[in-house]
């Protein structure tokens, strides 16, 4: 059974680990990552009003906060892995050069 | 020489820049009357048909010898009045360099700008130098080309359509079976196709992942045609009339891409490739332009709210009317020469178009 939360500031993007339990609110599948005090899932505890009291830490990084996929955006999610090599791949500044100067045809210079 | 009777335009690049720049060149001239050949890749032959311009095009990949003597033949049989001929594309210089000996009147070179090392060549800077009767640049060339021995003018941007040619946001979207809510992003493939494949998945997975919901249509001649929903894979020509559909547009940094969005005035995300002998970082400077996959989807996001990627308002892209004018001029001049408005005989050129 698969975690069935979405989550990401920017990306809702669904989570790929297995669920370990279910959230007590609404029943849903969670896994570890996405349990909450309470036994409640992360799109529950925000209606309850939970993230508004929830603060930074302060003084020295809180590494499981910074790891929470609620609250962040991609840029710190060190677990994020939506895009791979080929996605990467589109913007490889490698020359696009389709073939040798024999090949006319295939000389893409660009316009 | 009495009149302009007939033109014919070298474009035989890979890029489609080269057949782009010819035909928006060409359908200028032919409506002045003149009669217009385009030499150009097999490939793009569509191209011209949709245009109504007659084109040549060399057997498919041909030698470099077959391919001095289809150029030699064509041209011999043909007897244009005036060749233009496009950029100088990389390996070309041996099937032109013998056609442009025997040529009636010496050609002029269209040239977008250019990495210097290219014209700098020295072989390539003979022929340019005692070729060439000028070049005209639809963009600003880099310095250490203005002391090319050679008359030199400037054009604004060439594109196949002059902006008021291009279709209405509502036209545009029925064109393309779109509704008319909801945001549309076009994407200008180009490129190897196994590029155009990554950049395609990618922004399926941009799609699919950012919340803002909007049509992918994904215009490439090379990629296989196919339609479902929120996804367009279609071969368009000429995408610039069609571009205001989008609300937003993503391209590499070629000339065409560039041009014809930035004379249309669509906000646009550009992902600059890199070429040999063409400077895409250069030409999108100014512009918004990302390097990896989640700036990409952070920018589409951004802009299809409206709070980030600004159209940089429509700017005239004339170069077409403005070269055919000049054309015509310098064929009803007495004498040969540069003396056509525009163009100066020392090499100093006028102020930059922008």
């Amino acid at each position: 059974m698969r975690c069935r939360e979405r989550s990401g500031f920017l990306f809702a993007h669904a989570c790929d680990r297995g669920a370990t339990q279910k959230c007590t609110q609404c029943q849903k599948d969670i896994c570890k990552e996405h349990v909450r005090p309470g036994t409640i899932c992360v799109s529950c505890e925000k209606r309850s009003g939970g993230i508004a009291g929830a603060k930074r830490p302060r003084g020295g990084r809180d590494e499981s906060y910074y790891h929470d996929p609620y609250w962040y955006a991609y840029g710190y999610y060190d677990d994020y892995h939506y895009y791979d090599d080929a996605d990467h791949r589109v913007f490889d500044p490698q020359e696009d050069v389709a073939a040798s100067a024999d090949d006319f045809e295939g000389d893409f210079e660009g316009s | 020489m009495a009149g302009l009777k007939n033109v014919a335009y070298y474009a035989l690049g890979g890029g489609h820049g080269h057949t782009l720049r010819g035909l928006a060149i060409l359908r200028r001239l032919q409506t002045r009357r003149i009669g217009v050949l385009l030499l150009a890749p097999r490939r793009l032959q569509a191209w011209a048909k949709i245009e109504g311009i007659r084109i040549t095009s060399p057997p498919d990949r041909p030698s470099p010898e077959t391919l001095m003597r289809w150029v030699s033949d064509t041209l011999s049989r043909e007897a244009p009045d005036r060749l233009l001929v496009d950029v100088f594309p990389r390996g070309i210089l041996a099937d032109l360099h013998h056609s442009l000996a025997l040529a009636a009147t010496p050609p002029w070179l269209i040239a977008r700008r250019v990495k210097p090392a290219f014209y700098l060549e020295p072989a390539i800077r003979e022929v340019v130098e005692h070729r060439y009767e000028r070049i005209v640049w639809c963009e600003e060339p880099p310095d250490s080309l203005r002391d090319l021995r050679v008359p030199q003018g400037i054009c604004a941007p060439i594109c196949v359509r002059n902006s008021e040619e291009c279709n209405s946001r509502t036209v545009a979207r029925q064109a393309l079976g779109l509704p008319d809510a909801g945001s549309v992003v076009i994407v200008l493939g180009t490129g190897a196709v196994e590029r155009q494949r990554d950049l395609l998945r990618l922004l399926l997975k941009v799609q699919a992942g950012i919340r803002t919901r909007f049509s992918l249509v994904f215009v490439s001649d090379t990629l296989l045609p196919h339609r479902e929903n929120g996804l367009s894979v279609l071969s368009l020509y000429p995408a610039m009339a069609s571009l205001r559909a989008a609300d937003l547009v993503v391209a590499a940094g070629g000339y065409a891409a560039f041009h014809e969005t930035r004379a249309v005035g669509i906000p646009t995300i550009y992902l600059p490739q890199r070429r040999p002998y063409d400077d895409q970082r250069w030409r999108v400077r100014q512009c918004s332009t990302v390097s990896n996959p989640r700036d990409l989807a952070i920018a589409i996001a951004a802009a299809l709210r409206r709070d980030r990627v600004s159209s940089a308002g429509a700017y005239p892209a004339s170069g077409a009317d403005e070269l055919a004018d000049q054309l015509v001029a310098h064929s009803t001049t007495t004498g040969a020469g540069p003396s056509t408005p525009g163009f100066s005989s020392d090499g100093v050129l006028p102020s930059s178009f922008r």
